[in-house]
């Protein structure tokens, strides 16, 4: 988690490095570097192009950490981010830089680049006073590029463009800087054009950063404001902020006030990360670091939180954040009921590193206790639950993910529904709201006609398309957010070979025709497999539905019916066989070993059945109608 | 107390078998094996010196490939060893291609009663895909020959085979019937790494579905039954007063004592206590580690094994349910107690006295109604 779990080792006396001229490095207290020696910036990019191994190059280039020491995608620390070649976590570090005659202090802020993220990005942008804007020279402006960009832009960030990639032999940079000047309208003349990869232009982007991003702005001696822009728990100094200062300046010893809940800490270390957690005596307005202050409850250092002097307080608060509303659901139960307390504890000690993650305990017939969290999309669900099997061992069971609707009963109540189960009766309903999205595909032209029948396919408005150039596309449409978390992502994928690109934002409620589809085993409801779904989807997804159960079902001791069902009619019926036999070990030569264990086999894979009324249920089968698609 | 003798050579491997069996084992190799077998009878004998010896069932691998003078030697030993040899059963497996009239006269010179022929199918087809060495003509030519020597004699039957179907099943169990006393029909098992089970993963034989089978041992069961051989276990057949003793005694852990290579042996401190509180211990798989173990021993206590467990309480009184409902006999009731749920109470009848056993579908789904009451 986070900067902590990198291993590396920078000289063993920080204090004392002389490396850096006359760079006092514990800090900048009093004889204090002034603010114009210090940039504070991110680096924001669409999902692959680059922007974490150019984030590697910077740090090497500074010698911040040395060849050896260096590890390929040096501030994607998490394994899931590793594998997946993609950063979740936002991370940061502190470079020196000599720029002529000056040492300049560099904080990094590496920010992830999926859609879901957004919210974590906006958090490193308001720690930052510039960007850099990382696009490939392969693939030109993406949907994310520019709702990062935005981002930027509200967040008043200077945004200095890098072209990256420029080794590959389809990089067209020209083309893509005219697209940049065209669809953006940022200045790309004399901007850095680099490969990471390769290590060219480096030095460029270093000195435009010097040159180009404004020094932050701040009063050293002003009563403390500090911004926490992220935070995560460390088994042995409890919880830790990261935070940007505004103003003031904060050292070991200070007592600190949390402005939102008035809590006072005593400040045990504060430092900065060289990208492992080194201490310095002191940080000062305009700095980045971190805050230890035994502080034993995560939500004590709550994200967007400002942090001031217990003695002498701020009178204005920052503004925070935003909270990142969840736009997915899903139910999340332990495989083993006796680990509700373990994911318990899991799910608090996520949600103070990623503050988008939210859930509350939920109680299902089939599944037991468990949880209904909420996400930012489904990539973040993804990598909650990879993160909760890996990094915690758990097994889970999640329920297919669903939306929040805003429903209004005949009676004139009105409700907001994240969880299928509570529905009320089709007849106690007046209407029922569907969040929307307006999403932007990014496509080849080839491409077009395809994603217009998918887009109309889940009940898509269309609203716009432009030609960026003859060989881009952007197509916007307002579309159910229910049709997105779906299958969209995938089917997108399959029919543009992977060409196309997508964002989307929230974008209001609209009345539709929902119904909750509901699944019935051998008579009996099953609670965790229950849907919204619009009615004229239903049919389809209730045989398709009934059909995956069908398969995922082993044959017990009597017929199973599989029924699918709305508001008490059926309108799909499969049927899983009754077995007819076992499989007969015989006990040859009095060795009955054998036996027993194909018998502790099948007990073992009785334990981990769910039971929905007398019905055995494998895990697998909740999972697998998630993978119910439209088109089968 | 039953004897379990293991004799683990083949020609040849079958398709689809897994048991401790060997191909191509060396004369001396044989002798060796021998000489540790009587050892460790030897040894079982000082140690069981106070059991009253019941039945004895020589298996394989292969017994008949054994001489008429080294099957004699064998129970010649045992009947020195142990002081309360007194077997009303003594059984010799065998296969078609290597048994003969001098060698079956041998057998029942040396004391053996009851020959069990590896049958397995009376199609020549089934018999090449599992790898057998007879066909079905020889198949019937021994039995009835041993038919001949013996009066109890029984073959084996597997099903599941490739060409099965209902029609074949009866004709070849209705062919056999008529020559013998008792049939078991096992079910074809694919057990992992085997030839079979790898050629049906490649879709190179291809293999009744499970429906199917249950279907084919359903239609055994009612072909036997009118051929007045009645089930009197879950995979065994019999004319009235025919039925196995020995396999009998595991169904209802009675002490045994199993010598040779990868044999099984339950045994208790006294021959009363072992159901309440047992010990199962199995002898090492390999050849060579069993010879050379048994050659280092000093006593029973001291033979090498591959396991060891102790069987008491709860699991007693599971594995008692567990073997005891394979039987037309059934469990005491009382044991049952508490256990049977209403999902599988449909699947046990009486047996009279006070006894359950599982009823015919019962028995086709046994598996899942142990998982469900043990």
């Amino acid at each position: 988690m986070c900067a902590i779990s990198i291993d590396i080792i920078l000289d063993s006396d920080y204090n004392n490095v002389n490396t850096f001229g006359k760079i006092p490095l514990r800090g900048r207290g009093e004889d204090a570097l002034s603010l114009d020696k210090i940039r504070n910036f991110c680096i924001i990019a669409h999902i692959d192009h680059g922007k974490s191994t150019l984030a590697d190059r910077l740090i090497e280039k500074t010698g911040t950490v040395s060849a050896r020491e260096m590890q390929e995608q040096l501030l994607d620390n998490m394994d899931i981010e590793k594998e997946r070649g993609i950063t979740i976590k936002l991370q940061t570090c502190r470079l020196f830089y000599r720029h002529g005659d000056d040492e300049y202090v560099f904080n990094l802020i590496d920010t992830p680049g999926h859609v879901d993220f957004t919210y974590e990005v906006s958090r490193s942008l308001a720690a930052c006073e510039g960007a850099l804007l990382v696009v490939d020279a392969t693939q030109g402006v993406e949907a994310q590029t520019l709702s990062n960009v935005y981002l930027a832009l509200d967040n008043d960030l200077e945004i200095l463009p890098v072209i990256n990639k420029i080794d590959l032999a389809s990089a067209d940079v020209e083309g893509v800087c005219k697209e940049i000047e065209d669809i953006i309208g940022l200045d790309t003349s004399g901007c850095p054009k680099v490969s990471a990869k390769e290590g060219i232009g480096i030095d460029d982007v270093l000195a435009q950063i010097v040159e180009k991003l404004p020094p932050p702005k701040g009063d050293p001696d002003a009563p403390l404001k500090a911004l926490i822009f992220d935070s995560y728990y460390d088994n042995y100094r409890g919880a830790i902020s990261m935070v940007r200062i505004m103003d003031g300046t904060v050292r070991a010893g200070d007592r600190i006030k949390m402005c939102s809940t008035g809590k006072v800490f005593e400040v045990v270390e504060v430092g900065v990360y060289a990208p492992s957690m080194k201490p310095v005596s002191s940080l000062s307005a305009g700095e980045v670091g971190y805050i230890a202050a035994s502080v034993k409850n995560v939500s004590d250092t709550a994200v967007g939180d400002t942090i001031t002097g217990a003695d002498r307080p701020t009178e204005s608060p920052l503004k925070g954040y935003k909270k990142a509303t969840p736009m997915v659901y899903t139910g999340i139960y332990p495989a083993d009921g006796a680990k509700y307390n373990d994911l318990k504890e899991a799910l608090l000690k996520l949600q103070l590193n990623d503050a988008a993650l939210s859930f509350e305990p939920e109680n299902s017939k089939a599944l037991g206790f468990g949880f209904r969290c909420g996400f930012l999309g489904l990539l973040h669900m993804e990598i909650i639950e990879e993160r909760l099997e890996r990094e915690f061992d758990l097994d889970l069971i999640t329920t297919a993910p669903g939306v929040s609707y805003h429903v209004t009963k005949t009676n004139g109540e009105k409700l907001i529904v994240d969880n299928p189960t509570n529905l009320p009766s089709p007849t106690e309903i007046d209407s029922i709201e569907e969040p929307m999205v307006k999403a932007v595909v990014y496509t080849p032209p080839e491409y077009v006609g395809q994603i217009m029948e998918l887009c109309q396919d889940k009940r898509g408005i269309f609203v716009d398309m432009t030609y960026i150039d003859t060989a881009r596309v952007q197509l916007t449409y307002r579309l159910p957010l229910n049709e997105i978390i779906y299958d969209f992502f995938d089917s997108l994928k399959s029919r543009t070979r992977g060409y196309a690109s997508l964002d989307y934002e929230a974008d209001g409620y609209e009345k539709s025709d929902l119904v909750r589809l509901d699944l019935l085993i051998n008579g009996d409801m099953c609670d965790a497999l229950s849907l919204i779904v619009h009615k004229d989807r239903a049919y389809a997804r209730g045989r398709g539905i009934a059909e995956k159960l069908k398969e995922a079902i082993p044959r017990q001791l009597f017929e199973i019916p599989i029924q699918a069902a709305i508001g008490g009619k059926i309108i799909a019926r499969e049927t899983v066989k009754a077995l007819r036999k076992d499989v007969l070990a015989k006990c040859y030569g009095g060795d009955i070993s054998r036996k027993k264990k194909l018998l502790e086999k099948q007990k073992e894979g009785k334990k981990r059945m769910r039971r929905v009324g007398s019905v055995e249920v494998p895990s697998e089968a909740f999972v697998s109608i998630l993978k119910v698609g439209d088109d089968n | 107390m039953e004897i379990y003798i293991h004799i683990p050579f083949c020609k040849r491997k079958c398709a689809y078998c897994d048991f401790a069996s060997y191909a191509g084992v060396s004369p001396e190799g044989r002798r060796d094996y021998i000489a540790a077998l009587k050892k460790e009878i030897r040894l079982a004998g000082e140690k069981f010196r106070d059991r009253r010896i019941d039945t004895v069932y020589i298996g394989g691998g292969t017994p008949s490939l054994l001489s008429g003078d080294e099957t004699a030697d064998i129970t010649d030993s045992l009947a020195a060893a142990f002081p309360l040899f007194s077997p009303e059963e003594i059984t010799i497996e065998v296969n078609p291609e290597s048994t003969d009239g001098d060698k079956l006269k041998s057998y029942r010179a040396a004391g053996i009663n009851r020959v069990s022929m590896g049958v397995q199918s009376l199609d020549d087809r089934n018999l090449v895909a599992a790898g057998r060495l007879h066909n079905a003509e020889e198949a019937l030519e021994k039995l009835r020959l041993a038919g001949e020597v013996f009066d109890n004699v029984s073959c084996d039957f597997i099903i599941g085979l490739p060409f099965d179907t209902p029609e074949a099943v009866v004709r070849e169990l209705n062919a056999a019937a008529a020559l013998v006393k008792h049939i078991s029909v096992y079910e074809l098992t694919l057990e992992e790494g085997t030839p079979l089970t790898l050629s049906a993963a490649r879709g190179e034989t291809v293999l009744p579905s499970d429906d199917g089978v249950a279907e084919l041992l359903e239609t055994a069961v009612d072909a036997l039954a009118a051929k007045g051989l009645g089930r009197y276990e879950v995979s065994n057949f019999a004319r009235t007063g025919y039925e196995s003793r020995h396999n009998f005694g595991y169904w209802t852990r009675e002490e045994y004592v199993g010598l040779g290579v990868a044999a099984h042996s339950f045994f208790g401190e006294s021959a009363d206590s072992a159901k309440a509180r047992g010990i199962r211990v199995s002898n090492p798989r390999s050849l060579a580690e069993y010879v050379a173990g048994t050659a280092g021993a000093e006593s029973f206590d001291s033979l090498p094994r591959a396991s060891q467990e102790r069987v008491e309480g709860r699991e007693a009184e599971d594995e008692e349910i567990m073997l005891g409902l394979r039987t037309l006999r059934g469990v005491d009731g009382q044991i049952l107690r508490g256990r049977i749920t209403p999902a599988v109470a449909r699947f046990f009848e009486s047996a009279g006295e006070g006894r359950l056993r599982l009823t015919r579908d019962g028995l086709a789904v046994m598996n899942s109604v142990l998982a469900e009451i043990l």
